[in-house]
């Protein structure tokens, strides 16, 4: 061991390292999560597309070729007996789908019905309960659909494929009633198997859609068949708009065409990596950056036995390139680990764990070769220490003064920066506002040094009435401005990244909350489905009124007539709504009907607003001046017009007042949105409301609400990983810098600082640092969140609502509160157990 | 208090210098390890000026001993650092063997430190991370020179630091750190041995067998030493001791006693405090 050459600059790393490791764990743990996070994106996103091979090419996997018709010319039929005709297939099915509208005792929607391969050599279902499905009345479901939509074996299922009238051609609805008869496993992929399906045999497809037409047909082919020759065949019996392939060529086409929106997935997760990336790298650079200044006289020491500028430097790029190897090993594997506890989680892992092994070398090599790179400045500075440092008996503890061009760059980029992000809001374009933001705010963490301490100053207002230890941490934290500045610069990026996020999520959704509610007056309607039956069952009201979260409940008569001036809309139906218990766009007088934008739209309209019309009904007729409103939307199933009540009942009569044709009701909470939302869904499909349609604005808030949450969440959720690393760096700053101090911090005690009052100290010292990065990141990330927000909507012509999360960002400071507390913890131990005697020991 | 300790009889284990392992300019005729020559070295500019060392000449013979001495700003440390190509001087040449010091580049004065120079300090001789023994041969390993083992050996049992390679410095006392700085000044035999301060922060007795090993190996191995002291007993172990004065050559005493010293130093320094 003593033995062990220092002649190579890895030696004397490794000695370094092995003398004092502790001083290097937050290097090591800054690698690690960043290679790990690569890691993990590279083993979750290989799991899934292998996954998503399997589900997909799972039709296809006991086959042996696939053809298909991208033309949709050829009968399907036909094609199926010219390749179950084609010598050296053994056997041939069609995988035909019939898209349809289905009602379920508990659900409702599209359901899609997949033809069901009863051959024994190409069936693929694994059936789990119940039996295969024969004839027109019977389907069997997958596990997924089953869960999702509460179907077991027994129910039935009412298929509607909907007819249409193109003009030329009147195509009427066709419906068949399917009882399920049993659930099979199709091992669907949650993203693959998005969809809810059925399947059953030819006999319920043609019922349903007789006609098909490009349906692929799966080959098994003869034993001992040449594939290569059989595709030959095939191709030469089909035809030129037949694609013939292997099975295998099929799934790897068919992943192809589904995996850009993988490559989006792993794009944007790659993203966060060079954030978390980013983060890593500063904790490395400040690392080695105080551990070369710690280290001054050692190297200093270096230099005059004869160590040349390249050997120091050298030697701090190997510690690097150790910690780096270590570190992202570590990181691999728990990558690994992770990736696939997270595929496993999302049930995505039906192929198996896999990873892109070039990709996986990729995250280690990427990880040595960040910790050596962001070693190289600290290296730098450790090279160009001079040799006669090692004979000044006191070290040398100047701080390096922020340097001036630095400062004017700085100054430059961020001026610049939002410069431009201003021309980006005004212009509006998103194009512009983009350079503008990133350029901002590299100028900003560029320009920290210089406005970190006054700001750590400002803050230790506060922490100065905590008496003694409050002066000297506020004193503490200012006196290393780039070291502090450093430590809180991956703090701000962080809680930058996640407040922008935040309040641009937030302004989007304020802003788009807003654009609905002009378009939806009405936040929930319901009516009836068949237009036939319109009438509502007359405790509708009082059973919405009763979901908890709905306001403003209001039955509105209505009547079903025609207006001559729109000869070709067919019926109409008419609304009565009191105009003092309706929104105020819908409220209106007994003389005026309000009708959709589009119908008096000057170009297409075919009326005008003003324009005298006449309303026929079965009980009569009435005259009512033309208004436009936003009544497009609320819900029901042909036109809807909407006047008064009054003008309504004096109709149809006082029977008529009291049958309801609509019911629209408020949900003024949005955190009662997605509950209430769900449970008039419920009430829409439930037994004794079977037929009704809900409309309305709440479904579509509740929609984006959920999308923009969901979204806000992983962001977060990612970002996290980049703070994570960041606090890492501020528990390892303030631990490094307790060392530097220990004499310091023995001598407070010798001079009567008690123990608490010391680890005090360095408490306040370490949420100092971490607020003060937390506020600028949470001041910078409300400014680039709503510019953001304003340049992209404004460039699409949405309103812009400024909103605040104030919850999160109070969330986000407390936070920040907490983990400084945390990250003084070790410190503070380790400063607290200095003897007071040691301040009078020569340390030399 | 006048007593110089003897001379420590020739050991079986310090050998002469070999002509092999020598370097070339050791067996040249000229006598002269290291010669400064008119060395001036100014810090700061304008009225803030001092002037450290003010055309200092002074010639250090091979194989000898020589302690520099004078009072604290008397620039003593100053040409210590020129000599050792620390310190660059304004003016004047230093010059080791037939090298002129005053005109290297940084990398190449650094060679010279690891290959032809070696260091004693006052404190912080040792890199706190390498053991004795790497700490030792650091010189050689930077270099990329390997260890003459033979050699190795007899300095370690000279200096009795046998049983302390494997130790850390936090594990070895004041008086064992030093040896081992002195053992990695004597290893790769070079051409002069510098030592700033060498006994300040050891105490009187641990301190003199120190000295005495630095005059055995001036004695019996014939290296060439230069040392800063302000200890008139340390510069009695010298063979010569050279007094400066704000900068400029005051006096040299040979063969002194530390009487001898204190006079010299009595007579010819202002008395400042």
């Amino acid at each position: 061991m003593s033995g062990r050459s220092t002649g190579t600059a890895t030696g004397r790393a490794l000695a370094q390292l092995r003398a004092t490791p502790s001083r290097f764990v937050a290097v090591t743990l800054a690698v690690l999560l960043g290679v790990g996070f690569v890691a993990t994106i590279v083993v979750f996103t290989g799991t899934f597309s292998a996954g998503l091979r399997a589900s997909v090419g799972a039709e296809y996997a006991r086959g042996d070729v696939v053809v298909s018709d991208d033309t949709g010319a050829a009968d399907d039929a036909e094609r199926l007996a010219t390749v179950t005709a084609t010598p050296g297939v053994a056997a041939a099915a069609l995988l035909d789908r019939v898209y349809a509208e289905f009602r379920a005792p508990a659900a409702q929607g599209f359901l899609r019905v997949n033809g069901f391969i009863e051959d024994d050599r190409l069936s693929w279902l694994d059936l789990q309960d119940g039996r295969a499905p024969v004839g027109p009345g019977e389907v069997l479901v997958d596990r997924v659909t089953a869960d999702r939509t509460s179907l077991t074996v027994g129910d039935v299922v009412a298929l509607t494929v909907p007819g249409h009238d193109d003009g030329t051609e009147v195509i009427e609805d066709r419906t068949a009633d399917a009882t399920v008869v049993g659930i099979a496993d199709s091992s669907a992929s949650a993203l693959a198997g998005a969809s809810l399906q059925a399947w059953g045999g030819p006999a319920l497809s043609d019922a349903l859609e007789p006609d098909r037409t490009g349906s692929r047909i799966v080959v098994a082919a003869v034993p001992g068949t040449d594939v290569g020759s059989l595709i030959a065949t095939l191709q030469q019996e089909l035809g030129p708009d037949a694609m013939v392939r292997t099975s295998a060529e099929e799934g790897d086409a068919a992943v192809a065409s589904m995996s850009s929106d993988a490559d989006a997935i792993t794009t944007v997760l790659l993203g966060f990596a060079a954030v978390a990336a980013v983060a890593a790298a500063i904790v490395i650079a400040n690392t080695f950056t105080i551990l070369v200044t710690q280290r001054a006289r050692a190297v200093a020491l270096l230099r005059c036995v004869g160590a040349t500028t390249t050997q120091v430097r050298r030697q701090v790029l190997a510690e690097a390139a150790v910690l780096g190897v270590i570190g992202s090993l570590a990181g691999v594997a728990v990558g690994i680990g992770l990736g696939a506890l997270a595929a496993r989680l999302f049930d995505l892992d039906a192929g198996g764990l896999a990873a892109d092994p070039v990709a996986l070398a990729a995250a280690f090599g990427g990880g040595v070769m960040l910790t050596i790179v962001a070693a190289a400045v600290p290296a730098g500075r450790a090279a160009r220490i001079a040799p006669l440092a090692a004979l000044r008996t006191v070290p040398d503890g100047a701080d390096q003064r922020p340097r001036r061009i630095r400062s004017v760059l700085a100054g430059l980029l961020t001026l610049g920066g939002a410069a431009l992000l201003g021309l980006g809001v005004a212009t509006p374009s998103l194009l512009v506002a983009l350079p503008g933001g990133m350029a901002a705010a590299i100028g900003l963490l560029l320009f920290t040094p210089w406005f970190l301490p006054p700001l750590l100053r400002l803050l230790g207002g506060v922490g100065r009435l905590v008496g003694t230890p409050g002066s000297l941490a506020v004193a503490n934290s200012t006196r290393h401005p780039r070291r502090a500045a450093a430590a809180a610069v991956g703090l701000m990026l962080g809680v930058g990244l996640i407040v922008t996020l935040q309040v641009g999520a937030e302004t989007a959704r304020a802003s788009m909350d807003r654009s609905l509610a002009d378009r939806y007056p009405v936040d929930a309607t319901l009516t009836a489905l068949d237009p036939a039956d319109p009438d509502l069952p007359a405790d509708l009201a009082a059973r919405v009124a009763a979901v908890p979260g709905v306001t403003d409940v209001v039955a509105l008569p209505g009547t079903v007539g025609a207006l001559a001036e729109l000869p070709d809309q067919g019926e109409v139906t008419v609304l009565g709504a009191d105009p003092a218990a309706v929104p105020s766009p819908l409220a209106t007088d007994d003389g005026t009907l309000l009708v959709p934008d589009w119908l008096v739209d000057p170009l297409y309209g075919q009326l005008s607003a003003g324009q005298t019309v006449t309303l026929q009904t079965p009980d009569g007729s009435r005259s009512f001046t033309v208004a436009a409103a936003p009544v497009d939307a609320l819900g029901a199933t042909s036109i809807t017009f909407v006047t008064t009540a009054a003008a309504v009942t004096a109709l149809t009569g006082a029977a008529g007042a009291d049958a309801a044709m609509a019911v629209w009701a408020s949900i003024p909470e949005l955190d009662d949105l997605d509950r209430a939302t769900a449970a008039l869904q419920e009430l829409s499909v439930g037994e004794a409301g079977a037929g009704l349609l809900l409309g309305g604005g709440a479904p579509e808030r509740a929609a984006l609400h959920e999308a923009l949450g969901q979204m806000l969440l992983l962001a977060t959720g990612l970002l996290a990983v980049a703070v994570i690393i960041a606090l890492v760096g501020i528990g390892n700053t303030l631990s490094l810098s307790v060392l530097e101090r220990t004499r310091e911090s023995a001598l407070l005690r010798a001079l009567g600082l008690r123990r608490g009052q010391l680890a005090l100290m360095l408490l306040i010292e370490a949420v100092l640092l971490a607020v003060a990065g937390t506020v600028v990141g949470v001041l910078a990330g409300v400014g680039f969140g709503w510019a953001g927000v304003a340049a992209s909507l404004g460039e699409t012509g949405g309103e812009l609502v400024l909103s605040m999360p104030w919850g999160q960002l109070a969330g986000v400071l407390g936070l920040a509160v907490l983990a400084g507390i945390l990250a003084a913890v070790l410190p503070a131990r380790r400063a607290t157990r200095t003897a007071p005697v040691t301040a009078l020991a020569d340390l030399g | 208090m006048s007593t110089r300790p003897g001379t420590r009889p020739p050991s079986s284990v310090a050998p002469q210098p070999s002509p092999v392992s020598a370097p070339p300019d050791e067996t040249r005729a000229d006598a002269m390890a290291c010669r400064a020559v008119g060395l001036t070295r100014t810090y700061g500019t304008g009225s803030t000026a001092v002037r450290a060392l003010d055309g200092v000449s002074v010639d250090f013979p091979r194989g000898t001993f020589t302690a520099v001495m004078g009072p604290s700003g008397s620039g003593k440390s100053t040409l210590l650092h020129c000599l050792a190509g620390l310190d660059t001087p304004d003016a004047g040449r230093v010059l080791l063997g037939d090298t002129d010091l005053t005109g290297l580049s940084d990398r190449q004065l650094t060679e010279v430190r690891r290959d032809r120079i070696g260091f004693v300090f006052q404190s912080f001789n040792l890199l706190p991370t390498l053991t004795a023994e790497q700490n030792i041969l650091l010189p050689l390993d930077l270099a990329g020179r390997r260890r003459d083992d033979a050699e190795f050996d007899a300095i370690v049992a000279e200096l009795g630091l046998g049983d302390r390679l494997g130790h850390r410095p936090a594990e070895l006392s004041g008086g064992q750190q030093q040896r081992v700085a002195v053992a990695r000044a004597l290893i790769g035999r070079p051409a002069l041995i510098v030592a700033d301060e060498p006994t300040g922060a050891l105490d009187t007795r641990t301190g003199q067998t120190l000295l005495a090993f630095l005059r055995s190996a001036v004695r019996e191995s014939g290296r060439t030493v230069v040392m800063v002291t302000h200890d008139p007993v340390a510069a009695s172990f010298a063979d010569r001791v050279v007094l400066l004065t704000d900068g400029r050559v005051s006096g040299t005493l040979d063969d002194p006693t530390p009487d001898a010293v204190l006079d010299a130093l009595q007579l010819r320094a202002p008395v400042t405090r």
